[in-house]
């Protein structure tokens, strides 16, 4: 097995073997592996003192931040106040200082008292109940050895721990589902103790030992687990509940939340009463030593259980399911289900835990039903709409800035403090928050953004350049506004550039100094800090090119929409052909030709296109070779090299508008999630390719295809792929939805276009990308 | 040529919060800012795996 160790964060400490209760469900006693039998029943000094050391040296030498530990039984509280006052200062003090401690204890709930309580308070160890749901279904199983009924016990530590002095370690219940049980009547005396969580088990089974279903419905696990969800629902979701939260994240593309479902690895190690490390205790159900490693924290590290064949298979992701579910389009949420439920003895290979899980029906119905339940409530916005699109895009603009102003901490030097505090003053005026918007929605603003985080991420500190941006995009959106606000600024290499205006010579180059951009009569003065008062430069609004004015140019031909052609930004090469210099007049005219001649085509032959690219597209940058393609900025720019023609130019604006447009989705949204961990055939290449290419391809080819119906072939067959694959999220499939609608008028629509002839193959192909060439077959 | 005058079509963003106020810290702004950048050093707390515990 290979790849590196994952180092655990989760440790479940035993600290007593046995129950106050005998639960016929429960996995440690009623369930194959006896093992605790043979354990001492609580334990020892010894075992807790190293346990605390060998956490310490886990927590360095994987400079984790934080290691949770959650003190479990048996029914711990058999463990004694002294035992686990004890427990709590060893771990506390030998992570001082090292790692932070997140402890919790796990209990029937039967012993809870202020004794406890108070002492849980003193060590913050917060504390999760196990309650089953109304009265009815806890006495179906939670009863004394006697037959006798946990449950008014248990209700009264849930009351206690909701006391006002109590609240805060409260971290929820913890119910075993039982399909026999009134799933409404669970859900709803759940609810009512207003738990800060909740989470539903499914019994422990394997494929040996089935759970039982009454009815024979091979999903009535689902059906029970659907009717909590929409009993939760139309309540209107009154507590979180893990195994609902975890199906929603990850249909959205995020993280299972819970080792019963998904691919995270686990990343969970069991330390028995003995000192013992098990991997995780539910194995027990699966047979006798199953959880066993042969380790004990006397002699052995953690990494060395780390490194363990049985933990590693239970952190390999998609390799370490069985080779059904890898091909199964909801192994993300599901991810074959808890380990142990996967256990068979009589498996083809022998027996084990290469299977999908016993529960298998159930979950694929649970997650489908909550997909289906969910799905208009949980996709994002800016699939569908460009406008919320591009909002997503500023709020993400703005974000970024504040992370940068945030991690800096006040160590962005005084130019960036000033620049900062001055942003504010714009924002505080109608105008001067658009005009800041306006400046922040340039493209390059992205780049610059991206940059200084990553920067700043890597501990390099913010480039100095980078600190200067902020002043000069201040200055740029005060100037727009027309405020009355001078703005200290610096320049280099004999320019100041105001992204989205243009660039100020103010001396030679590798020249640098301050200055001060004050707006004034429209346009704006700019001071170097040491000339004398009353001199500067001064820039009208509609300043012509000159020596010391460089504007970047906004193209007008219609019928293409304004476009700012950007060739002065410093932070433009960000394309992967590199960005030319400064455009001589006649060249820029030349490319307002150009691209109002494509774009009549365009708005001839795709409108629909035309006027989304018109409504998003804001700037274009010449580079020095390729077609129209977006490179690493915000939404709004592509870069293009040198075309002629207007045939080219279209169809190259349209491949570029589509992968810009599938770019700007992917940055705020999740359209796909685990990319790379499958493969897929494209249906025209017949290549293997990851899922991101191929929804990049099929995206492309179908907007291409509604100008020439041509590039449809094989897209339908990949929408099919795409809609199907293990990958896509809500939000992906709600892409493949909208681009179904697209192409659905397409083939009768095919005859307008066939005077548009384009070489079906060689010569006259569209070259879009270097590495992706899209070619008819 | 006049020198500005393109501005995005933005929806209305109506109750923006400033600069300033702009949550950073959130699990939410974490899931946005590590879209577009590799890995912040921003972390959202954990949660227990544990399935039998919480
Ligand atoms: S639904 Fe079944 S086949 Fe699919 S991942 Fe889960 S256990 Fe495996």
């Amino acid at each position: 097995m290979t790849g590196p160790l994952v180092p655990f964060r989760e440790f479940v400490l035993k600290v007593h073997s046995r129950c106050d209760l005998a639960c016929d469900h429960c996995y440690v006693y009623e369930h194959a592996d006896q093992s605790w039998l043979t354990r001492p029943k609580v334990i020892s000094d010894e075992a807790i003192s190293w346990t605390a050391r060998r956490l310490a040296e886990h927590a360095t030498t994987h400079a984790l931040p934080s290691v949770t530990v959650i003190l479990h039984g048996g029914e711990p509280l058999l463990a004694g106040p002294a035992r686990l006052r004890r427990v709590c200062e060893e771990l506390g003090s030998a992570l001082n200082g090292i790692a932070e401690l997140d402890l919790r204890i796990h209990t029937n709930g039967v012993q809870l008292s202020p004794r406890y309580l108070d002492l849980f308070d003193e060590f913050h160890v917060r504390v999760g109940i196990s309650l089953d749901g109304d009265r009815a279904a806890n006495d179906r199983h939670r009863r004394f050895a006697d037959g006798r009924s946990s449950h008014p016990m248990v209700l009264r530590a849930v009351e206690l721990l909701r006391e006002e002095r109590y609240r805060h370690l409260d971290l929820g219940l913890l119910c075993t589902v039982d399909i026999h049980n009134d799933p409404v009547a669970v859900h709803d005396a759940l609810a009512e103790l207003e738990p800060p969580l909740v989470d539903f088990l499914l019994p422990h089974a394997t494929w040996d030992e089935p759970p039982p279903r009454p009815d024979g419905s091979p999903t009535a696990y689902a059906a029970w687990l659907l009717t909590v969800f929409d009993r939760w629902t139309e309540r209107g979701r009154p507590m979180p509940v893990r195994m609902f939260s975890s199906v929603l994240s990850s249909l959205s593309g995020g993280p299972s939340l819970t080792e019963s479902l998904g691919l995270a690895p686990t990343d969970l190690v069991v330390i028995e009463t003995d000192g013992t490390l098990e991997q995780v205790d539910s194995l027990k159900s699966a047979y006798e030593g199953a959880a066993a490693t042969g380790f004990d924290v006397f002699s052995n590290t953690f990494d060395e259980v780390a490194a363990h064949p049985g933990v590693r298979a239970r952190q390999l992701g998609l390799a370490g399911v069985s080779e059904t579910c890898r091909r199964c389009p909801v192994v993300r949420s599901c991810g074959g289900g808890l380990y142990t439920h996967r256990y068979r003895s009589d498996g083809a290979s022998g027996g084990g835990f290469d299977n999908p899980s016993v529960y298998c029906a159930d979950l694929a119905a649970l997650i489908r039903g909550i997909e289906e339940r969910t799905v208009a409530a949980t996709e994002s916005p800016a699939v569908r709409s460009p406008a919320a699109l591009l909002a997503a895009h500023q709020d993400l603009t703005r974000t970024l800035l504040a992370v940068v102003h945030d991690t800096l901490g006040g160590r962005g030097g005084a130019l960036w403090d000033d620049a900062w505090r001055l942003a504010a003053a714009v924002e505080a005026d109608t105008a001067g928050a658009d005009a800041l918007d306006a400046v922040l929605a340039h493209p390059y603003t992205r780049t610059w953004l991206v940059d200084a985080l990553t920067d700043l991420d890597a501990g390099r500190g913010l480039a100095e350049p980078a600190a200067e941006r902020l002043a000069a995009t201040v200055a740029a959106a005060a100037v727009r506004a027309r405020l009355d606000l001078p703005v200290p600024v610096a320049y280099r290499d004999g320019g100041l550039h105001l992204p989205t205006l243009g660039t100020v010579v103010l001396g030679g180059p590798g020249e640098r100094g301050a200055a001060v951009v004050h707006p004034a009569d429209g346009g704006f003065l700019v001071r170097e800090t040491e000339a004398a008062p009353g001199t500067g430069r001064r820039i009208a609004p509609d300043e012509p090119e000159g020596p010391h004015w460089l504007p970047v140019r906004v193209l007008r031909q219609a019928p293409a929409p304004a476009l700012l052609l950007d060739d002065l930004d410093p932070l433009r090469d960000c394309f992967d052909a590199p960005a030319v210099d400064r455009l001589a007049a006649e060249d820029a005219e030349a490319w307002a030709h150009r691209i109002a001649g494509a774009w009549a085509l365009l708005a001839d032959a795709v409108p629909d296109q035309a006027a989304e690219a018109a409504r998003t597209l804001t700037t274009l940058t010449p580079l020095s070779t390729g077609a129209a393609a977006p490179g690493r900025h915000g939404p709004g720019a592509l870069g293009s090299g040198p075309v002629t023609g207007a045939m080219e130019p279209a169809l190259g604006l349209l491949s570029g508008f589509r992968r810009a447009k599938l770019r700007a989705l992917g940055e705020v949204t999740d359209l796909y999630a685990l990319d790379g961990t499958w493969e897929h055939r494209t249906p025209w290449g017949n290549e293997h390719v990851t899922f991101s290419r191929l929804l990049a391809e099929t995206y492309e080819r179908a907007g291409l295809g509604l100008y020439d119906p041509r590039f449809l072939t094989g897209v339908p067959e990949a929408l099919d792929m795409i809609e199907n694959a293990a990958e896509v999220t809500v939000d992906g499939k709600q892409l493949i939805a909208a681009v179904r609608k697209e192409i659905s008028g397409t083939r009768s629509a095919a005859g307008r276009n066939r005077g548009r002839s384009l070489s079906p193959s060689g010569d006259g192909a569209i070259v879009l990308v270097s590495d992706r060439k899209v070619t008819f077959e | 040529m006049k020198t500005y005058g393109t501005t995005p079509d933005f929806a209305p963003a109506k109750t923006r919060a400033t600069l300033a106020a702009t949550d950073v810290r959130s699990a939410d702004a974490v899931t946005k800012i590590n879209r577009v950048c590799g890995a912040t050093t921003a972390r959202s707390t954990r949660i227990s795996t544990f399935n039998s515990a919480l």
